[in-house]
C-alpha cells in the first residue's frame, strides 16, 4: 500500500516535470513491479554481495517481461481495434465539414438567445457526437468553428472554451461511444444495450448544459450576448442539411440493434460509411485520406503509448495490493448497491483528476464488476454511472483531456481560463450522475424496450 | 540527412495509411460475407489485430519526430532560455530511454513467440514476424530520439519546445 | 519459508478458481504447516494466452492456465479437446491426469516449470438460436456458428458449419448482437455467468459432448527447489491425482443450469443413433490430425486416447 502511494507520488512529479504520460507510467510502473515482485517472496531487489551490486534476477526479468507482454497484447488486441477505426471516422467526419453545417443549424433555433452560441455549441457537440465515439475529436472539431464565431459576437473566452470542453463528454455519453465499447468488453455487458442506455442521459446532459449556460448568462449578460435570429423557414433547411449525421447514426446504431454487426464491426462499417459521405460532398480526395490516415496513426500510436504505461502501471499496484485495498474497502463498507456504486463514483471522481478515461475504466472495470455483479447491480446502468464519472475527469484539472485540447486548439487562451469556465458544467454533470444514480430508470428506460 | 528522414516518412505513412484501409476493408468484407453470403471473413480479426500494432508502430518514429508524446507539464510550461533548452534535453533523453526499451522488449517478445510457436488460433499464422517488425520500428523512433537529442546537445533547435503534444 | 506469486486470470468468484484452485491452495498450505504460503494478486499478471510463458519468466511462481492456449506446444495437453471424450467431470479430469502420467510425462515435459494438476470444466453442446434443435449433419452444413480457435474451431469445421472462431473476450459481444446463428464451446453453467442463456433456441447434445476445456496447474521448478525435499513431497500429494479430484466441482452445478435452461423452455434433445454415426465419421479426420500432431514427441496418440475413455469408465465404477 505505501509503496503504491510512493509510486502515485513519484509518477505525478514525472509528469508535472513534463516527461511524456506514458513513459512516466512505464517507467514508475516498472520499477515499482520488480521491488514488489522481490518484496512479496521476502527478498530484495538489490543487494551487495562480493561482486559488488547484485540484482534479483527473478524480480528484475519478471518486470521486464511483464511489461513486454502487456505491451504486445495491448497492441493487438480485437477489442481495442475500435479506437483506431472510430478515430478515423472521426477525421473523415471532420474532412466532410459537417461540423460548421452542424453548428450553423443548432445555432439557427437557439443562436439570439442570451449565451445561445454557447447552447448551439452543445447542440452541434451533441450531433456530432452521435456520428463520432471520441470526446477528444468531438471537443477539437467542434471547437474548429465554434470558437471563431463565439469570439466574434464577444462571448467570454471562460463561457466559449468551458462549453466546448464540457460539449466534448457528450461524444462519449451518445453513441457511439469507445469507452461504453470498452467497459462492456471488459464487463461482459451488452454494448448494443450500453449505446441505446446512453441516449437519455446524453439528452438529459445537453439541458443541464442549457440550464448553466442560461444561469451564467443571466448572472453576467456580457459573457454571452445574443446572436442573429434566423427565421423559421431557414431553420428546417439548414436542419435537412444535416442529413449525413441521420443517416451514418441510424446506418451504426440500426446496424448494431438489428444484429447485423457487432459494436466493435460497427466501428469499421462507420469508417466506410463517413469515407462515402466525405467523398459523396467532395470533400475527401486524395490528399485528405491521406491526411486523415497518417494522423488517425500518430493518434492511435500516442493513445496506445498511454495505454502501454496505464496497464504496466496497474499491474504494478496490483501485484502491490492496491486494488485488492480499494476492493476491500468497498466490501468492508457493508453498504447496499446504490452505496457501493456512489463510493466507485467518488473514487472515479478522484482517479479522474488526473487519469486518462481509458486507462481509469481498464484499470477499474475488471475490478467493480466483480464486485457488483454478485449484489445484483444492473451493469448497463452501472455502465452509464462509470461513462458520466469518467467523463467528469475529462475535464477537472489538473489533468483534463478535454481541456487540454481546447487549450492547443485555442493557444492564445490561459488552461486556466478554460478551467474556471468549465466549472459550472462539472456542477451540471454531477447534477446529472446524481440524477441517474436517483433514477436509474433514466439509463434503463430504453434498454428495457429492446426485445432481446 | 533530410532526403533520407523524407523517404522514412513516406514509408511509414504508407505503411500506417494500408494498415489502416485494410482494417477497414476487412471488417466491410467480413460483414458482408457473412450477411449476404453465409460465407464470413475466416481469422479477419487475427489479421487486425496484427494491423493495428503495425500501426502504432509505424507511428512511433513520427509521433517522435514531431516531439508529439502526450504530456501535461503543468510547471514546465512556461520555462525559457537555458532552462527550457536543458529541460527540453532531458525530456528528450527520458524518451531514448524510454523507446529503447519499448523496441528492446519487443524483440524479446519476438523472440519468446518464435521460441513458443506461437500463432494466431484460426489462421495458424506465426505471431513472431509481427513483434519483430514492432521492435524494427520502435529503434527507428529511437535512433530518431537520439538524432534530436544530439542535435539539441550541439545547440541546434534552440527554439524547440520539450513534448508537448495533444491527443488532438 | 515460500511465499508463491499464484496467477489467477478468472474473477474471484469463478467455480473454478473457488472450488478447485483456492482448496488445493489450501491443502498445500495446510500439509506444509504455513512453511508454504500463496499470495495471489487482484487481477491476472498477464493476457491468457500468454500465462505459461510469464510465469517461467519469473512474472508470477505459478499459475493455471487453459491448454488450448499450448497447442504449437504441447498439442498432446489439448487430449481433452477432442470431440466426444468427456463423460463426467471427474471422470475426464482424473484420466486426463493419468493419461499424462502413464502416456505423456517425461515427452514433452513443459519448461522450468513443474506440471502439478490437470483439470478440466464441463463441456458444451451445439447451441442453436433458433427454436428447433440440430438433428442431423445436413443441419449443421452452412449454419454460422461462433466458436474459440483452436481444436474446437476444427471440430466444428469439421460438420461443415461456417465457422467464425474468435476469441473469448468477443464471445458475448458476438452472441448477444445476434450475428450467428449457432454458438458452442460453452456450458449451461457459462450460459449463466454470461447472461446469454436468452440467446439459446435449442440445445443438442452428443454423447460425450463437443469437448471439455482443460486447465493446467504448474509451479517455477526453481521455487519447488527452495522447498524442503518433505514438504515438496507433501505438495505433490494434495496435487496430481488428488486435484484432479476437485474435478467433481463441475457436474452438480452444470446440471442445476441445464434444469433451469429446460425449465425456462429450452428444448434440449440428445442427437439421434444416425446423428452420432454422422457426427463420428466427421470427426475422424480431426482425431487423426491429433494422432499426427502427438507423434513427433513419440507419443502414440491412439493409444493414449483409448486408455483416457477406459480410465473415464474405470473412474465412474469407482476406481
Ligand atoms: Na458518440
Ligand atoms: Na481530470
Amino acid at each position: 500500500m505505501t509503496i503504491s502511494l510512493v509510486g502515485f507520488a513519484v509518477l505525478l512529479g514525472l509528469i508535472f516535470f513534463g516527461v511524456p504520460l506514458g513513459f512516466a507510467l512505464i517507467l514508475v510502473g516498472l520499477v515499482g513491479f520488480a521491488i514488489v515482485r522481490a518484496d512479496m517472496v521476502g527478498q530484495a531487489l538489490m543487494t551487495w554481495g562480493d561482486a559488488g551490486l547484485a540484482l534479483n534476477a527473478r524480480a528484475v526479468n519478471g518486470a521486464l517481461v511483464m511489461a513486454g507482454q502487456q505491451m504486445y497484447d495491448q497492441v493487438t488486441n480485437y477489442g481495442l481495434t475500435v479506437i483506431p477505426l472510430f478515430v478515423l471516422m472521426g477525421a473523415f467526419i471532420h474532412r466532410s465539414q459537417l461540423a460548421q453545417e452542424l453548428y450553423d443549424a443548432a445555432n439557427a433555433f437557439v443562436g439570439h438567445r442570451r449565451g445561445g452560441l454557447a447552447m448551439g455549441t452543445i447542440a452541434a457537440c451533441g450531433g456530432f457526437g452521435a456520428v463520432c465515439g471520441s470526446s477528444i475529436a468531438t471537443a477539437a472539431t467542434i471547437c474548429r468553428v465554434a470558437m471563431p464565431s463565439m469570439r466574434r459576437f464577444g462571448y467570454a473566452d471562460s463561457l466559449s472554451t468551458g462549453a466546448i470542453a464540457a460539449g466534448g463528454t457528450l461524444g462519449i455519453m451518445i453513441p457511439p461511444s469507445v469507452p461504453m465499447v470498452i467497459y462492456g468488453l471488459l464487463s461482459e455487458t451488452d454494448i448494443a444495450k450500453l449505446f441505446i442506455a446512453g441516449v437519455l442521459p446524453g439528452l438529459l446532459l445537453i439541458v443541464l448544459f442549457f440550464g448553466t449556460i442560461a444561469v451564467m448568462t443571466a448572472l453576467n449578460p456580457e459573457a454571452g450576448p445574443r446572436g442573429a435570429r434566423v427565421p423559421w423557414g431557414e431553420r428546417w433547411g439548414l436542419v435537412a442539411r444535416v442529413w449525413g449525421v441521420v443517416v451514418i447514426f441510424v446506418v451504426i446504431i440500426g446496424g448494431i440493434y438489428a444484429g447485423i454487426f457487432t459494436p466493435t464491426e460497427a466501428a469499421g462499417i462507420g469508417v466506410a460509411a463517413a469515407a462515402l459521405f466525405a467523398w459523396a460532398r467532395g470533400k475527401l480526395g486524395w490528399t485528405e485520406l491521406r491526411e486523415s490516415l497518417v494522423e488517425t496513426g500518430i493518434t492511435t500510436g500516442m493513445i496506445f503509448v498511454v495505454a502501454f504505461g496505464a496497464v504496466i502501471f496497474s499491474n504494478f499496484v496490483n501485484l502491490a495490493g492496491f486494488t485488492r485495498a480499494i476492493s476491500d474497502w468497498l466490501v468492508g463498507l457493508n453498504a447496499p448497491p446504490l452505496g457501493v456504486v456512489v463510493a466507485i463514483c467518488v473514487v472515479y471522481l478522484i482517479m479522474g483528476c488526473v487519469f486518462d478515461s481509458l486507462a481509469m475504466l481498464i484499470l477499474t472495470v475488471p475490478i467493480f464488476a466483480a464486485i457488483l455483479k454478485p449484489m445484483g447491480v444492473d451493469m448497463v446502468w452501472f455502465g452509464i454511472v462509470a461513462v458520466i464519472a469518467v467523463e467528469l475527469g475529462l475535464i477537472t484539472p489538473p489533468i483534463g483531456i478535454n481541456v487540454f485540447v481546447v487549450k492547443s486548439a485555442v493557444p492564445d487562451v490561459n488552461i486556466w481560463t478554460v478551467f474556471r469556465g468549465v466549472w459550472p458544467f462539472v456542477l451540471a454533470m454531477l447534477a446529472a450522475l446524481i440524477i441517474v444514480l436517483l433514477v436509474p430508470q433514466t439509463a434503463t428506460f430504453l434498454p428495457g424496450l429492446m426485445a432481446r | 540527412m533530410q532526403a533520407i528522414w523524407r523517404w522514412l516518412e513516406r514509408g511509414l505513412e504508407a505503411i500506417i495509411s494500408l494498415c489502416l484501409i485494410v482494417m477497414t476493408g476487412l471488417t466491410v468484407v467480413d460483414v458482408a460475407g457473412r450477411y449476404f453470403l453465409n460465407a464470413p471473413l475466416r481469422g479477419g480479426y487475427e489479421i487486425s489485430e496484427m494491423l493495428m500494432g503495425l500501426t502504432v508502430f509505424a507511428a512511433l518514429p513520427l509521433a517522435t519526430r514531431a516531439e508529439g508524446h502526450l504530456t501535461v507539464g503543468l510547471l514546465t510550461e512556461r520555462l525559457s532560455g537555458q532552462a527550457r533548452r536543458i529541460h527540453r534535453i532531458v525530456i528528450l533523453l527520458i524518451t531514448v530511454g524510454a523507446l529503447a526499451f519499448i523496441a528492446w522488449r519487443m524483440g524479446v517478445q519476438a523472440d519468446i513467440l518464435a521460441r513458443s510457436k506461437a500463432a494466431s488460433g484460426s489462421l495458424q499464422l506465426p505471431l513472431w514476424p509481427v513483434a519483430r517488425a514492432m521492435s524494427v520500428l520502435a529503434w527507428l523512433a529511437c535512433a530518431v530520439s537520439v538524432m534530436l537529442t544530439l542535435r539539441a546537445l550541439m545547440g541546434l533547435d534552440r527554439e524547440a519546445h520539450a513534448a508537448k503534444g495533444s491527443l488532438e | 519459508d515460500t511465499t508463491i506469486v499464484f496467477n489467477n486470470f478468472l474473477s474471484p468468484n469463478d467455480k473454478l478458481w473457488l472450488d478447485v484452485m483456492k482448496p488445493w491452495i489450501a491443502d498445500i498450505e495446510r500439509v506444509t504447516e504455513g512453511r508454504v504460503k500463496f499470495t495471489v494478486p487482484a487481477s491476472s499478471l498477464a493476457p491468457p494466452p500468454e500465462i505459461l510463458n510469464s510465469v517461467q519468466q519469473g512474472v508470477a511462481d505459478g499459475a493455471f492456465q487453459m491448454v488450448g492456449f499450448l497447442r504449437e506446444q504441447h498439442p498432446e495437453l489439448q487430449l481433452s479437446l477432442l470431440p466426444m471424450t468427456y463423460f463426467g467431470n471427474e471422470e475426464t479430469s482424473v484420466a486426463l491426469w493419468r493419461t499424462w502420467e502413464t502416456h505423456f510425462k517425461g515427452k514433452n515435459d513443459l519448461r522450468d516449470v513443474e506440471l502439478l494438476g490437470l483439470v478440466t470444466t464441463p463441456p458444451g453442446s451445439f447451441l442453436n438460436m433458433k427454436k428447433d434443435p440440430f438433428q442431423s449433419l445436413s443441419d449443421l452444413k452452412g449454419v454460422k456458428m461462433w466458436s474459440l480457435p483452436g481444436l474446437a474451431s476444427d471440430t466444428l469445421a469439421a460438420t461443415g458449419a461456417v465457422v467464425s472462431p474468435g476469441p473469448a473476450v468477443r464471445m458475448y459481444e458476438v452472441i448477444s448482437g445476434g450475428v450467428v446463428d449457432a454458438f458452442c464451446c460453452i456450458n449451461f453453467e457459462s450460459l449463466e455467468v454470461f447472461n446469454v442463456t436468452q440467446y439459446v433456441g435449442a440445445a443438442t447434445e452428443v454423447p460425450g459432448h463437443l469437448f471439455a476445456p482443460a486447465f493446467a496447474v504448474f509451479i517455477r521448478s526453481d521455487v519447488m527447489a527452495e522447498i524442503s525435499p518433505e514438504d515438496q513431497a507433501r505438495i505433490r500429494e494434495v496435487s496430481g491425482e488428488k486435484l484432479a479430484r476437485y474435478g467433481s466441482f463441475g457436474d452438480p452445478a452444470e446440471a442445476a443450469a441445464r434444469q433451469r435452461a429446460i425449465d425456462n423452455g429450452v428444448p434440449i434433445v440428445p442427437a439421434s443413433e444416425a446423428f452420432v454415426a454422422e457426427l463420428e465419421q466427421a470427426f475422424e479426420p480431426v482425431r487423426a490430425a491429433w494422432f499426427k500432431a502427438v507423434e513427433p514427441m513419440g507419443i502414440d496418440g491412439a493409444a493414449a486416447l483409448e486408455f483416457y475413455l477406459e480410465q473415464q469408465k474405470a473412474i465412474a465404477d469407482g476406481n
